[in-house]
């Protein structure tokens, strides 16, 4: 019964509810929507954790599964809504504020997406969920449908997303020409044992590319500075956070204990895994040097970021699937803080150029101390969360014996440093500019940044709480033995 | 009774005193009085490492499986506590030279406070993830203070120390994690008490032990600004605030030494053989190389900062003596080290403070202008080149006895150390204190430093300077045993 | 706790520092007497040990500790033989007289409570070294006596001259240090002790070779620097820059006799090893002569004493190097007292001819200082061994050991004709003839502070010789037989007095000019252009390498290059989708092919 409870449909149904209040309530109210939008959100919040626990009813038995992961993962999208629906309140649409509960209504629908893709254990249900979410985000991007920016951005994601998409279909048609199914445990089991065919391969290397995508790995990296840049920051915040975090959790789930968790997948891909994250780090850290402008910048630190991770994933271990459960939280906490400022500093200046921080410290001490805290956090520096997670990664590539790897990923942690600190020196000692102010903050999201930051800190000291969503995430899915004995 | 849970005390006083200073108390003084009381817990824990041998604060060590096995555990025993004594001096000296009116005054007592709560908490720490992490936080504050606070070159100086010191801590991880998966998984931990232990007791291959030796002694050298990756160092002090640099070199540097002695020695003492050459190739050139670039130094900071860095070389010969004479007189160096250089540094921002600079050439006459200035220069001069009856005299002397055995060349080298770092500093003093009185001097608007307000920490660096050199047991007694039990094998 | 009393005699003078040092700053006459009275306390503790000691009495002193960690032992404790007691006796005593004299010289001067703060410090270190019981701490206040003499050379820090001369003076003694230092290494690690009690005891495992030798000559490194024998003798001419009181306390009296004090000390490991003692007889036998024959072409009063100070030290070096510590020992405190008793009778023509040093412009005096000239007179006479003068029978006990070294007593006798030559020179220059200078012209004796030391001096100097110093040390008196070196060696000095006598007898300026010797054989010269200009050549280099090199290439070098290749991957980012799918695209297929090929085998 709660399972019609769980937090898809309630997505779901918030969101229409939104659309729908919008539609029927008198033009005055509409001020009112944001503020409604974000009671939804934060509403939701509260009580997916209790409801992502649920079992899933029988007839979505061999769709879907709600397990450690997805039960950790749904309230992740979630909190990123909560954030995402918070900017939007913030943020100007300008032309488009007559449409406003659309923008406010797309990201429920996209996060119900995500929700289905943390617990989807099937690839039909995988692409279902996908195109939920990837259609709403064309969308949003494209939102400024005046702004140059932002019409590019949406154009460049709708055309690399469309192949993504593509290669996923056929991805999954070769799949079921292999196995037969395109569920993963039953996948699984059948192919235990086996020798592995070309086709069983060709089709998880497809499946691969888009999910590379997703997470924005090189060579499949390049939409996403453009598109960071060119869409509504809310909207880049949840492509930056939420979207990359999905194809993350999927790529944990097939490669963890889903589809292709066989040994035979395994060897073939441990090696291509790690050379996308070496390429992907050294790639992200480099291109991020010379940025100036905080949002490329911010696209390319999550690049690199990404990069980490999919070393640590790469060594296909279970070390290595907790620590991208805990650096994607660790992620989130350190890069949605900058991406609210970010949103702020739009409303102020119209553009995230760095040279708007100059200063900031001795306007805004509590945002700028919060903003140092999560950049010294991505720069991973101790005793902050981000070290915590890099020094897991590190100690995972170790174990595994990957010294290039680790040395690469050693190397550019401290080139990092190099644009992490960038910020930072901008906001302590460069001297306000009086041509461009430095941006002022509400005072509530002042307490936020602090507040988050000062998390970033707490979580570096005592990463207790970490530990133990990674671990938690590592509970496998039950595998439904006489169902898939069929 | 059982004042262990004074030990977090010590990181907690420092903590409530940031915390006062950005509510809006005054920085100046909070920061004084909080390093002062902090000395109170400081003794009783002294008082108790020397009847007990150590302290411990915090849950037994069980060895965690997983990817976080962190535990925090503080602990003092004779080895860490001079260095925690050192902390705390320097810290309430540094406190007491800085001054009003600084720029942005709470972020500056704030970053300041930092760095000594984080090599507090480096020097306490048993868990090596909180050892590391300890160092960093003191780090980070360096970083700003240099940047906003400093001088000069102050952002050159500030990235190159940065990155260098990211390089060397970076290095530094990736030897601590080889370390700890030397262990056998069921029994891995980071407490290095279990550490040495289990890595005594069945050390692993040589060749590995090699690697793990040279990866901490690149990452612990580059914090001790060991030739070749020493660059930053004199910069850096040059251009950093007077408390700053005095905090930097004077505790921060000792946490690579201490690391040395702590974690190098005794869990990879083959490896740490096997590399013995290149140390010593390394220690020479700080001798010799610094030595020589010491002796063309125009400028008072940097002519320091060149003397420290040619001092650690001093302490490794020490480190890589392999005798607990050697041992003894390294740690001895160290402290007293710490304690002489930020009586240098104090001076020199006193007289840059007074003049405008710290241009050797443009100044002369001082000891006619201001006298007690003169005293404590000497003394911080005499202490840096060895005089005796001073904290470095022991050291260095212990240190000649302990390495003569196994390295008399080095100690050749070292000995001869002394005679350039005297020639380098006597010089110096010369052109500041001697001659005809130069305008910069003549026409500095405070001359001499006054009153109790001005003098105490000067008088409080000289006094445990020379208690240290006349009763260096303080130091020595409790660290014998824990030296011995480094170097059992 | 009464056992501990000794310890008074070596704390005395260091609590009058520190209270003078802390408190008593701004009341000068307070700090002169806290000084003065400390010295004298610390005088009349040693004569007590002195006389007790000769009484035969034994009492033994606790040690107070301070290094004894793992195999090296080194405390804080009174080594109470007849030499130590003999030399604090000196030493206190000699340091008492020069106070007083200096309660007088420095009348006027407005930082003359730190002078005496100095000078107390001084006294505690050179008590320190002479009542050391151990090596280690021997050093430790033979750096202090070094401190404490940089200090006072250094006393007038507004002269620039001053301040050179300090430095030089601490830094060339450093160089000694370095090999002192060394050689106590070396002691330790060959013998395992550094106690000069045991140590006799301990020789009997010495393996003896080129290990002694080299240990031998490290500590006569020590000696070298601290007595200004070659090649470390240059510091000492230059320190002369100091107050008078000074130079004769320190310069000429007590420190740099310590390091013969110290020679004598460690005499048994010297022993091992003949090269080393033929080394310290050789370098002492050289330096009887050459600082000799530099004196005879010097012009500045106090620089011919110093150079003469250098060669008689040499003469006591020489007799250590032969093996005869009793005249050494003799000879060390009979000319504590002559040239002590010269340099405050040159202190007293300086004060009273206001500041004039070069004995061309003084000239007269004997009229107007009388007293002062007769007791330079004396001092002379003592000074060229002539009987029965103290100096006679001390150099005589020198000269008889060289007896079966003709090559070593030639060179002596010869160095012992030149002294009397520039002394005689120096006296009648200085004091007989007319005034050449203002200065000269208005000179007048100094007061009652300044005469008294001066008094008590003369009066040791010419019957110092019948002080029973050798029973004090205990060794029986060796003087006695007469061998031919006494006559030659009388000959000799007393022939150095007739060549001076007609050249100086009228001149009013230098009738010989021996560049060479004015030019104090180039030593000077070679060290400045050799040694010191080679140190500073490769600390340029070195510090051009780290600026230019490590700061400059390699640090903001590698910075630069992480940039650039940012720069270049920002071009791929074009910005044209076309080319991010063709990337796209490119990629996947190169993915699948890898994929394909890994996989199928």
């Amino acid at each position: 019964m709660t399972a019609w409870l769980s937090p898809e449909v309630l997505l779901v149904l918030a969101g229409v509810g939104l659309i729908l209040v919008d539609s029927l309530t008198p033009r005055s109210w509409r001020r009112l929507i944001s503020p409604l939008a974000f009671v939804f959100a934060l509403g939701l919040l509260f009580w997916t954790p209790w409801s992502s626990g649920q079992s899933v009813p029988d007839s979505w038995r061999n769709l879907f599964v709600s397990d450690g992961l997805s039960s950790i993962f749904k309230p992740f999208f979630v909190l990123c809504l909560v954030a995402v629906t918070g900017m939007s309140a913030r943020y100007r649409l300008g032309t488009e504020e007559s449409v406003r509960a659309e923008f406010l209504a797309l990201p429920f629908f996209s996060t119900a997406g995500l929700c289905l893709l943390a617990s989807a254990r099937d690839f039909l249900a995988v692409f279902v969920a996908l195109e939920l979410v990837s259609i709403s985000l064309y969308l949003l991007v494209a939102f400024h449908r005046t702004k140059q920016a932002s019409l590019e951005a949406g154009i460049k994601l709708l055309v690399m997303g469309g192949l993504s998409t593509g290669f996923l279909v056929m991805g999954i048609a070769w799949l079921y020409a292999a196995a037969g199914t395109t569920e993963f445990s039953r996948l699984l089991l059948e192919q235990a044992g086996r020798p592995v065919t070309p086709a069983l391969l060709l089709a998880a290397g497809l499946v691969v590319t888009s999910l590379a995508f997703k997470i924005a790995a090189v060579p499949f990296h390049a939409w996403a500075p453009d598109v960071y840049e060119g869409a509504p920051t809310p909207i880049t915040a949840f492509l930056a956070v939420a979207s990359k975090a999905a194809g993350f959790v999927l790529l944990m789930r097939i490669f963890g204990w889903g589809a292709f968790a066989l040994d035979s997948v395994g060897t073939v891909f441990r090696p291509i895994l790690l050379t996308m994250g070496i390429a992907t780090v050294t790639l992200g850290t480099l291109a991020a040097l010379p940025q100036r402008n905080l949002k490329r910048l911010l696209a390319y630190s999550g690049i690199a970021h990404a990069g980490y991770m999919l070393l640590a994933l790469g060594t296909l271990g279970e070390a290595g699937m907790g620590t991208v459960v805990a650096y994607l939280w660790a992620y989130l906490f350190a890069t949605l803080p900058v991406l609210i400022f970010i949103n702020e500093m739009e409303r102020n200046h119209g553009n995230a150029d760095l040279r708007h921080l100059d200063g900031l410290a001795r306007r805004e001490k509590g945002a700028a101390l919060g903003l140092m805290l999560c950049f010294l956090s991505m720069a991973g520096l101790p005793p902050l969360v981000g070290f915590s997670v890099k020094l897991a990664v590190f100690t995972t590539l170790w174990n595994a014996g990957e010294m290039p790897a680790l040395v690469v990923a050693g190397l550019m942690a401290v080139i990092g440093l190099g644009f992490y600190l960038a910020p930072i020196r901008a906001m302590y000692w460069e001297r306000e500019a009086d041509a461009i102010p430095a941006t002022r903050l509400p005072s509530f999201l002042v307490g936020v940044l602090l507040a988050v930051g000062l998390l970033n800190l707490l979580l570096g000291f005592y990463p207790k709480p970490l530990v133990a969503l990674a671990e938690r995430s590592l509970a496998p899915a039950p595998l439904n033995r006489q169902e898939t004995g069929r | 009774m059982d004042i262990s849970y004074l030990l977090p005390t010590l990181l907690l006083l420092p903590l409530f005193g940031i915390v006062l200073i950005a509510l809006g108390s005054h920085p100046r003084k909070t920061a004084i009085i909080v390093s002062f009381l902090n000395l109170v817990p400081g003794l009783l824990l002294a008082g108790l490492v020397l009847r007990n041998g150590q302290v411990l604060f915090g849950p037994e060590p069980i060895p965690v499986r997983g990817v976080f096995p962190f535990k925090f555990i503080l602990g003092m025993d004779g080895l860490s506590l001079p260095l925690v004594g050192l902390t705390l001096g320097v810290t309430l000296a540094a406190m007491g030279v800085s001054r009003d009116g600084v720029k942005r005054e709470r972020e500056y007592f704030i970053c300041l406070l930092l760095v000594g709560l984080g090599a507090l908490g480096a020097f306490l720490s048993v868990d090596l993830f909180y050892f590391f992490s300890f160092h960093e936080v003191a780090l980070i504050p360096t970083f700003l203070l240099l940047g906003i606070w400093g001088q000069g070159d102050r952002s050159g100086a500030a990235w190159r120390m940065t990155l260098y010191l990211m390089f060397g801590s970076l290095v530094l991880l990736v030897g601590l994690i080889g370390l700890v998966l030397a262990l056998p998984e069921t029994a891995r931990t980071l407490d290095w008490r279990v550490l040495t232990e289990a890595l005594q007791t069945n050390p692993m291959a040589g060749d590995r032990q090699t690697i793990l030796a040279a990866l901490l002694l690149v990452g612990f050298g580059t914090l001790i600004s060991l030739v070749p990756f020493h660059s930053w160092a004199p910069g850096g002090y040059a251009s950093a605030p007077t408390p700053a640099a005095m905090l930097h070199a004077g505790i921060l540097k000792k946490f690579g030494l201490y690391g040395l002695l702590r974690i190098a020695l005794p869990m990879v003492p083959a490896g740490w053989q096997q590399i013995g050459g290149v140390v010593g190739l390394m220690l020479a050139a700080n001798i010799l190389y610094c030595g020589l670039a010491a002796l063309q130094q125009r400028d008072f900071r940097w002519l320091l900062g060149f003397s420290s860095v040619m001092h650690m070389g001093t302490i490794f010969l020490g480190l890589i003596s392999g005798t607990v004479l050697g041992l003894g007189g390294a740690l001895l160096l160290m402290v007293g080290h710490g304690f002489s250089v930020a009586l240098g540094f104090a001076v020199a921002g006193e007289i840059h403070h007074r003049t405008g600079t710290t241009w050797i050439p443009d100044l002369g006459g001082l000891a006619k202008k201001a006298p007690k200035l003169w005293f404590y220069l000497m003394i911080a001069t005499m202490a840096s080149i060895g005089l005796p009856s001073l904290a470095n005299f022991a050291g260095e002397i212990l240190i000649f006895f302990g390495a003569w055995a196994s390295h008399p060349y080095l100690v050749v080298i070292a000995a001869w150390g002394v005679v350039l770092s005297a020639v380098a500093m006597l010089r110096a003093v010369r052109g500041i204190a001697f001659g005809p009185v130069a305008n910069a001097v003549e026409n500095a608007p405070e001359g001499d430093i006054t009153g109790t307000r001005e003098v105490w920490p000067f008088a409080f660096l000289t006094t445990i300077l020379f208690v240290l050199g006349l009763v260096p047991v303080l130091v020595l007694g409790p660290a014998r045993p824990v030296l011995e039990r480094l170097l059992s094998r | 706790m009464i056992a501990y009393s000794p310890y008074l005699v070596l704390l005395l003078p260091l609590f009058a520092a520190l209270v003078i040092r802390l408190f008593l700053h701004p009341f000068p006459r307070f700090a002169i007497s806290v000084s003065t009275l400390a010295c004298l306390g610390s005088f009349i503790g040693s004569l007590l040990l002195l006389f007790s000691g000769a009484l035969g009495s034994t009492v033994a002193i606790p040690a107070i500790p301070w290094i004894e960690f793992a195999g090296l032992k080194a405390d804080f404790g009174l080594l109470m033989d007849p030499l130590a007691r003999l030399m604090a006796t000196l030493v206190s005593g000699i340091a008492l007289l020069v106070h007083i004299y200096s309660i007088g010289y420095l009348k006027e001067d407005p930082h003359r409570s730190r002078f005496f703060a100095e000078l107390s410090l001084f006294v505690f270190s050179m008590m320190g070294i002479v009542l050391a019981d151990n090596l280690v701490t021997m050093f430790l206040f033979w750096e202090l006596v070094g401190l404490s003499s940089y200090l006072l050379i250094g006393f007038w820090f507004d002269r620039p001259a001053a301040g050179a001369a300090a430095n030089k003076a601490f830094l060339v003694n450093r160089i000694g240090d370095f090999g002192f230092i060394l050689g106590i290494l070396g002691v330790w690690s060959l013998f395992g002790t550094v106690s000069l009690v045991d140590l006799p005891s301990s020789l009997a495992a010495s393996p003896g070779g080129w290990a002694v030798t080299a240990v031998g000559l490290g500590l006569f490194c020590g000696c070298l620097g601290k007595s200004a024998q070659f090649p470390l003798h240059v510091w000492l001419p230059d320190s002369m820059e100091g107050p008078t009181p000074v130079s004769s306390l320190l310069h000429a009296a007590t420190m740099v006799v310590a390091g013969v004090y110290m020679l004598i000390r460690v005499l048994p490991i010297l022993e091992l090893s003949t090269v080393t003692m033929t080394t310290i007889a050789w370098v002492g036998g050289a330096m009887t002569l050459l600082p000799a024959l530099i004196a005879c072409q010097q012009n500045d009063i106090k620089r011919i004493l110093a150079y003469s100070t250098l060669s008689e030290i040499a003469y006591m070096v020489m007799a250590v190097g032969l093996g005869v510590t009793g005249p050494a020992m003799y000879h060390l405190t009979m000319h504590a007292f002559f040239k002590c008793l010269l340099f405050l009778a040159a202190g007293s023509v300086i004060h009273g001819c206001h500041e004039v040093q070069d004995i061309w412009k003084m000239g007269g005096l004997g009229k107007r200082m009388p007293f002062t000239a007769i007791v330079t007179g004396i001092g002379t006479l003592a000074l060229c061994g002539i009987p029965p003068l103290s100096g006679f029978w001390s150099k005589d006990e020198i000269f008889a050991a060289t007896a079966h070294h003709p090559a070593l007593a030639l060179v002596s006798m010869v160095a012992g004709f030149f002294t009397s030559f520039f002394m005689l020179r120096l006296i009648l220059v200085a004091f007989g003839g007319s005034p050449r200078s203002e200065g000269a012209r208005h000179a007048h004796e100094g007061s009652a502070s300044l005469i008294f030391p001066m008094l008590i001096l003369a009066i040791l100097s010419v019957a110092g010789g019948f002080l029973p110093v050798n029973s004090f040390l205990g060794v029986a008196p060796e003087g006695t037989h007469v061998s031919w070196t006494l006559w030659v060696s009388l000959v000799l000095a007393l022939a150095g007095f007739v060549p001076a006598f007609f050249i100086y007898r009228v001149a009013t300026r230098d009738p010989l000019s021996i560049p060479i010797l004015q030019g104090k054989f180039y030593v000077d010269e070679f060290y400045n252009r050799v040694l010191v200009a080679n140190q500073d050549g490769l600390g340029k280099l070195a510090d051009a390498f780290e600026g230019w090199v490590v700061r400059g290439f390699l640090v903001r070098g590698s910075g630069v290059m992480a940039r650039a290749a940012g720069q270049g991957l920002r071009l791929v980012q074009c910005g044209q989708v076309q080319v991010y799918a063709t990337v796209f695209i490119l990629g996947a297929l190169s993915l699948l092919w890898w994929i394909l090929k890994s996989g199928v085998r």
